[in-house]
């Protein structure tokens, strides 16, 4: 209810200041010009800051996108796999058997006719063991006091230890060797299948087919047999 | 006109640039002394309320001229009030003042009353009167958003301008009365 009588003065008091005149008030010693000439300044530096501003943003974003870019080059993997290769060999080289010292001491060791060599589990270089040599001295035919001695080569006999199916090779240094040797052959079923037909039998009824369980009594009915109870969950032994 | 200079303000034209501030220098120089009272300080809440403007001019979309001096008015108003806050000078307001004295409901004599009369008469209201009374009658601002900006509550922003009317009325009666009674007399 006050608002309306309130409402008269108030607009009226708008209305006569908006009549003021666009000067300074009388008696002011306000100077539009100077004002201006202390405000210019710090205009123009706010413009310049704000054009620095845009271009530090503008330089940051394209070295960001520089760099993005440069690491997805770095990182990304190559079609060549030389990449791989180079992981491979590396790896490879740090699981080649270094070659010990124990090469050269077994060289040197005279191997003797009698001794056992040593089966290493490293495929090393070694040299294979000298022949054992027989000599023979008998008396010379024509120098009673002198002897003759002579050097027969005994032939070599294959020794379980010694033997070795394959030559020793040295270690290969290719990516290929590198590769897990193979226990067992990889054939497919059928080729399984077939050779096991194709296997001489050894009794007359190894190819026979049992069917029933082969106790001589066959279960009649089902229901003597009890169902077959699996519980969810398993129970503890006590 | 207006649009024009605006838009050539918002592209960073000094020379226009300089013409607004032409234009709206001496009206804003006016409002900013309403509030802070001394010139010098009228001067430095005006400056930092240009350099807000020009600042800030990039997001104002001009629509007419009423549109553009009302949000310059905001500014320097704002700038005013950030001036007495960081000074200390906002008036201390007592809380849940009940109005005491109600303005006469009957009209204001208009003779004799001139607008430089007023404006001067406002600028020596006491400040929480000058404020609250500038704030709602001049500016525009509901109680809530006076509570809000001077933190207090709305009662005593409603007590604050009615006191002001009253003292207003009482100087302008007094004023007018006086010239009424030389007339007459």
């Amino acid at each position: 209810m006050n608002a309306k009588p309130d409402e008269y003065p108030d607009h009226h008091i708008r209305q006569l200041l908006d009549q003021l005149p666009d000067t300074p008030p009388p008696g002011s010693a306000f100077d539009a010009e100077r004002l201006w000439g202390q405000l210019q300044p710090q205009l123009s530096k706010t413009v310049v800051r704000r054009q620095f501003g845009i271009i530090w943003w503008a330089a940051a974003a394209c070295l960001g996108s520089l760099s993005l870019l440069l690491s997805r080059v770095w990182l990304m993997p190559r079609n060549d796999g030389s990449h791989v290769n180079i992981v491979r060999s590396a790896a490879y080289k740090a699981s080649e058997p270094k070659p010990t010292g124990n090469l050269s001491k077994i060289a040197d060791k005279p191997v003797l006719a009698n001794a056992t060599p040593v089966v290493r589990n490293q495929p090393e270089l070694r040299k294979k063991p000298s022949l054992p040599k027989l000599v023979t001295v008998h008396a010379n035919p024509d120098d009673p006091e002198k002897a003759v001695v002579q050097t027969l080569e005994l032939p070599v006999v294959a020794d379980s230890a010694t033997a070795v199916a394959e030559p020793i090779e040295p270690a290969r240094t290719t990516l290929v060797a590198a590769a897990p040797k193979r226990r067992f052959r990889v054939m497919h079923v059928n080729e399984l299948t077939a050779e096991e037909e194709a296997r001489p039998k050894l009794y007359r009824t190894e190819h026979f087919v049992r069917l029933g369980t082969g106790t001589g009594h066959p279960q009649a009915s089902t229901e003597s047999v009890p169902a077959l109870i699996i519980p969810f969950a398993s129970k503890p032994n006590h | 006109m207006s649009q024009q200079l605006v838009e050539q303000c918002q592209r960073g034209n000094a020379f226009a640039q300089k013409r607004l501030f032409d234009l709206y220098a001496n009206r804003l120089f006016r409002v900013s002394l309403r509030y802070v009272r001394h010139e010098p300080e009228a001067e430095e809440v005006l400056m930092s309320g240009f350099l807000k403007v020009f600042r800030a001019i990039n997001d104002f979309s001009y629509r007419d001229d009423n549109g553009l001096e009302a949000w310059l008015r905001r500014i320097v108003v704002n700038e005013a009030l950030q001036h007495l806050r960081a000074n200390r000078r906002l008036p201390v307001f007592q809380d849940d003042e009940i109005a005491g004295e109600q303005p006469d409901p009957a009209p204001l004599p208009d003779t004799g009353l001139d607008a430089e009369r007023i404006y001067a008469l406002i600028c020596e209201l006491p400040p929480g009167y000058r404020t609250v009374f500038n704030l709602f009658a001049i500016e525009g601002y509901t109680h809530r958003e006076i509570a809000a900006q001077l933190h207090i509550s709305e009662n005593t922003s409603k007590s604050q301008l009615s006191k002001a009317r009253a003292l207003l009325q009482h100087w302008l009666i007094t004023n007018g009365y006086e010239r009424e009674t030389r007339r007459i007399s």
